[in-house]
C-alpha cells in the first residue's frame, strides 16, 4: 500500500512538474535567461590580492556576485521590501536595483542594465555594467572581464586629463552654460544654493583649457580648477542641468528661481497651452558643413533655407504680433537636436522647419510638408522594439543608454501634438499648392529626427526639388521665393486664426 | 502489496517517466528559442536548384520606390538569405529607369537578426566615400529601399535597425531618424 501511494505521488509530481516549471518560468526570477556556465572566478584586486567570486553567464553576458564585490570594495547592501528591491550605498549615495528591472536607478538618474540582476540562494549576481557604473562613479574603479581566464580585474582608473570648452549664452532671461567634452568625464554634480559644481572623479582638467565667462546677470562666475568647475551663480539664481551627447554636453540652465519653472531641453516639458500663437521658430535646414542638397548650378541648400527663412521671419513680424526666432541666422553647423531644443526653450508654439528636396530622378518636383511619424501606425510595436534593442548585445547606438531614455522622452514630446501638427501641414500644403502652382505632392509623415523633440507643432516643409533644374532656377529668382514665403504666411495665418479663434483676414497680394 | 497495488504502481512509474520526458524536451525547446548565437552561426545551405522570387525596392520616377522582381536561389539559412538579398539591392536595378539605392562604394559590412525578429543591416560606407549631400527624399529612398525589401521578403522580421560604419546613428544621412528599428514605409511605393 505505501508503495502504491509512493509511486501515485510520484506520478502526481512528475505530471505536475512541466506545469509547475512553465508557472515558474513566468514569475520574474524565473524568466532569468539561461545559465551557459557558472562557477568560481578570480577577482584580481592587484598587488596579489586575489579572492573569489561567483559568476555566471548568460546570453546576454556575465553575472557576478554583488557580495563578493562588496566584501572587498565597500558599500553597504539592504535588501528592499518583498527582497524586490535592494539599496546599494557607497559613501552618502544610494543606488537601487532589483531583480524585477532591468535598470539601476540613482536619485532621478536611471541607468538602463545590459541584464536583470539575479537573486538566489547564493546571493546576488549583478552585470559588469552595474559594477561599472556605481564603483566607477564613485570610487573611480575600472573592471575587465577576461572569460577565458576567468578573473575580473579591478583597478583604479588612470587619471586623464580631459580638456572643456565653456560656452554661455543668454536668451530670454535664461543663461545657458554648455560644458563641452571630447569624452565623457567621470564626474558628479553638486547643486548648492548659490553654486554648481562638477566634480570629476579620477579624472583632471586640464590647465587652462576653459575660458573665463564674461559678463552674465544670472551666472556671477565661472571658476576652473583641475578637479573642476564651479559655477557661481547670482542670488536667487538657480540652475537646472542636463546631458547633451555627441559631442558630450553638461549643460546647465541659470534662471531666476523665482520662475515658476526652469526650462528643460533635453527632456521637454509641454508649455502650457494659451491656444495663443506668440513665439514661431523657424529652422533653416543644415549650415556650415553640412550644405543639403546641392543643384545642377551648384547652388546650396543651405543657402536658400537661410534666405527663406529670414525672409519669413520678416513677414511673419509684419503680420502678425509675433515673435520670430531663427534656430540660426549664419551659415554655422547646428545638430538636429539642438534646433528642437532652441524650439522647446523658448516655448515656441509653433516649429517649422525648411528644406529643399533632391532625388536621383531631375523630373521630380513640388512642395511637401511633413509632420511628424512615430514610425508607422504601431508606437507601442516600435517602443517595444526600442527596449530590446537595448538588451540585445548588438551595437548599442551612440552615445550611452541614459540617450535612449532621453529619445523616449524626446519622443512624448511631439507626440501630443501630431493632430496639431498635421492640421498646419495640411494649411501649408493647400497654400503651397495654390499659390506656386507646384505639383500636389501632398502632407505626408516621416520619422524626421528635428520633429522629434518639438513641444509644440511642428512641420517640415521641402519648398521645391533642387535637383529638378527647372524648380532650381525658379527658387534662384526672388520674386519666387517671395510667392513661396508669402504662402507659408498665409497657412501660418490660417493656422493661429483656428487656434485663437479669431476672424481670419488674407490678402493674397498682402497675406 | 496485492497484484491489483502492483499494477497501479507500475502505471504510475511508466506516466511519471513519460512526464518527466516530456518535460525534459520542452525545456530543451524553451532554451532554443533563447539561443542568440545561434543565428549568426548557421552555415550556408543552398537548396539544390531550389528558387525564389522576391520584390527589390529601388528609387524611380517621382521621387517612389518601385518593385522589381528578381529570382534568387533559395539558402537554407535566413541570414545568408538575407544577405544575397541585400547583395542584389546593393547590386542595383535591372529595370531602366529605375535607380540604385546606394552610391556603389556601399557594401553589407555585418547581419544580425535577434530573436525578437529585429533585424541590424551595418552598412559600410568606405572611409574616402563622403555621405552624399542629399535631400531628405534621397535618404528616404535609400533607407525605405533596405526597410521595405528586407520586411516585404521576410515575415520573421518585425523591423530593422540601420547601422553605418559599425554605429547606430541618429540619423542615417541629415534628416530620417534612425536611432530606432524601422517599420516599411508604404506611402513611398508606387505601382506601375
Amino acid at each position: 500500500m505505501r508503495a502504491t501511494r509512493w509511486a501515485s505521488t510520484l506520478a502526481l509530481i512528475s505530471l505536475l512538474a512541466p506545469f509547475a516549471l512553465q508557472a515558474a518560468e513566468q514569475t520574474p526570477n524565473s524568466e532569468a535567461l539561461p545559465v551557459w556556465e557558472s562557477g568560481i572566478a578570480t577577482l584580481d584586486l592587484g598587488t596579489d590580492r586575489r579572492f573569489p567570486i561567483a559568476y555566471a553567464v548568460t546570453p546576454l553576458g556575465t553575472l557576478f556576485s554583488l557580495h563578493a564585490v562588496l566584501a572587498n570594495l565597500g558599500g553597504e547592501l539592504k535588501l528592499g521590501p518583498m527582497n524586490q528591491a535592494h539599496e546599494l550605498t557607497i559613501g552618502n549615495v544610494t543606488y537601487i536595483f532589483g531583480p524585477d528591472s532591468q535598470s539601476l536607478t540613482e536619485g532621478t538618474e536611471i541607468y538602463p542594465l545590459s541584464q536583470r540582476p539575479t537573486v538566489a540562494e547564493d546571493g546576488v549576481k549583478v552585470p559588469l555594467d552595474l559594477l561599472e557604473t556605481v564603483y566607477g562613479e564613485q570610487l573611480g574603479y575600472e573592471f575587465q572581464w577576461d572569460q577565458a581566464g576567468r578573473t575580473l580585474t579591478v583597478r583604479k582608473m588612470p587619471a586623464r586629463e580631459i580638456g572643456v570648452e565653456v560656452d554661455l549664452v543668454h536668451l530670454q532671461g535664461v543663461t545657458t552654460v554648455v560644458l563641452q567634452f571630447p569624452t565623457r568625464p567621470r564626474y558628479r554634480i553638486k547643486n548648492i544654493p548659490g553654486q554648481v559644481s562638477v566634480e570629476l572623479i579620477g579624472d583632471r582638467l586640464r590647465p587652462g583649457s576653459g575660458r573665463g565667462i564674461p559678463d552674465d546677470n544670472l551666472v556671477n562666475d565661472v571658476l576652473q580648477t583641475t578637479q573642476g568647475i564651479r559655477l557661481v551663480l547670482a542670488p536667487e539664481a538657480e540652475a537646472h542641468d542636463y546631458l547633451l551627447q555627441n559631442p558630450f554636453r553638461l549643460v546647465f540652465d541659470v534662471y531666476r528661481s523665482t520662475q515658476s519653472t526652469g526650462p528643460n531641453l533635453a527632456t521637454p516639458t509641454p508649455p502650457t497651452r494659451t491656444n495663443r500663437i506668440r513665439t514661431i521658430v523657424i529652422d533653416p535646414g543644415h549650415g556650415g558643413t553640412n550644405t543639403g542638397a546641392r543643384g545642377s548650378e551648384g547652388v546650396e541648400e543651405k543657402e536658400l533655407t537661410l534666405l527663406l527663412a529670414r525672409a519669413l521671419r520678416s513677414r511673419l513680424e509684419e503680420r502678425l504680433p509675433v515673435s520670430v526666432v531663427l534656430t540660426r541666422s549664419e551659415d554655422v553647423d547646428l545638430p538636429l537636436d539642438t534646433r528642437t531644443a532652441i524650439a522647446n526653450q523658448q516655448k515656441a508654439d509653433l516649429f517649422i522647419s525648411l528644406h529643399l528636396n533632391s532625388v536621383q530622378d531631375p523630373g521630380a518636383r513640388g512642395a511637401e510638408t511633413y509632420f511628424l511619424s512615430l514610425q508607422a501606425t504601431d508606437e507601442g510595436a516600435a517602443r517595444a522594439a526600442a527596449v530590446e534593442n537595448r538588451a540585445d548585445p548588438a551595437p548599442q547606438a551612440e552615445g550611452d543608454s541614459l540617450y535612449d531614455l532621453q529619445l523616449i522622452l524626446w519622443d512624448l514630446a511631439q507626440s501630443q501634438y501630431l493632430a496639431e501638427s498635421q492640421r498646419l501641414a495640411s494649411l501649408v500644403q493647400e497654400e503651397l499648392n495654390e499659390a506656386l502652382h507646384l505639383r500636389n505632392r501632398g502632407v505626408k509623415q516621416a520619422p524626421f529626427r528635428v520633429l522629434l523633440g518639438a513641444a509644440m507643432p511642428a512641420v517640415l516643409v521641402e519648398c521645391g526639388f533642387l535637383s529638378n533644374p527647372e524648380e532650381e532656377a525658379r527658387l534662384l529668382e526672388s520674386q519666387y521665393r517671395a510667392e513661396l514665403v508669402n504662402a507659408l504666411v498665409r497657412a501660418v495665418i490660417r493656422f493661429r486664426a483656428q487656434i485663437e479663434g479669431t476672424p481670419l483676414s488674407l490678402d493674397k497680394e498682402n497675406p | 502489496m496485492s497484484r491489483r497495488q502492483a499494477l497501479i504502481a507500475a502505471a504510475a512509474i511508466l506516466v511519471s517517466v513519460v512526464a518527466i520526458i516530456i518535460g525534459w524536451r520542452t525545456g530543451q525547446d524553451r532554451l532554443g528559442t533563447t539561443d542568440i548565437q545561434k543565428t549568426e552561426s548557421s552555415e550556408q545551405e543552398i537548396v539544390a536548384g531550389q528558387t525564389m522570387v522576391v520584390e527589390l525596392f529601388f528609387p524611380g520616377p517621382r521621387g517612389r520606390l518601385f518593385a522589381e522582381e528578381r529570382e534568387i536561389p533559395v539558402q537554407g539559412d535566413l541570414l545568408k538569405q538575407l544577405e544575397l538579398i541585400l547583395g542584389e539591392l546593393l547590386a542595383g536595378p535591372e529595370t531602366e529607369d529605375l535607380f540604385p539605392a546606394l552610391p556603389p562604394e556601399v557594401t553589407v559590412d555585418w547581419l544580425h537578426l535577434n530573436p525578437a525578429g529585429i533585424f541590424y543591416v551595418d552598412l559600410e560606407f568606405s572611409g574616402d566615400v563622403p555621405l552624399p549631400a542629399w535631400g531628405s527624399r534621397q535618404e528616404m529612398l535609400a533607407v525605405y529601399s533596405i526597410v521595405n525589401t528586407v520586411l516585404t521578403s521576410t515575415p520573421e522580421i518585425s523591423s530593422v535597425v540601420l547601422l553605418r560604419n559599425g554605429q547606430q546613428r541618429p540619423t542615417f544621412a541629415g534628416h530620417l531618424d534612425t536611432s530606432r528599428p524601422l517599420l516599411a514605409n508604404r506611402q513611398l511605393v508606387a505601382r506601375r
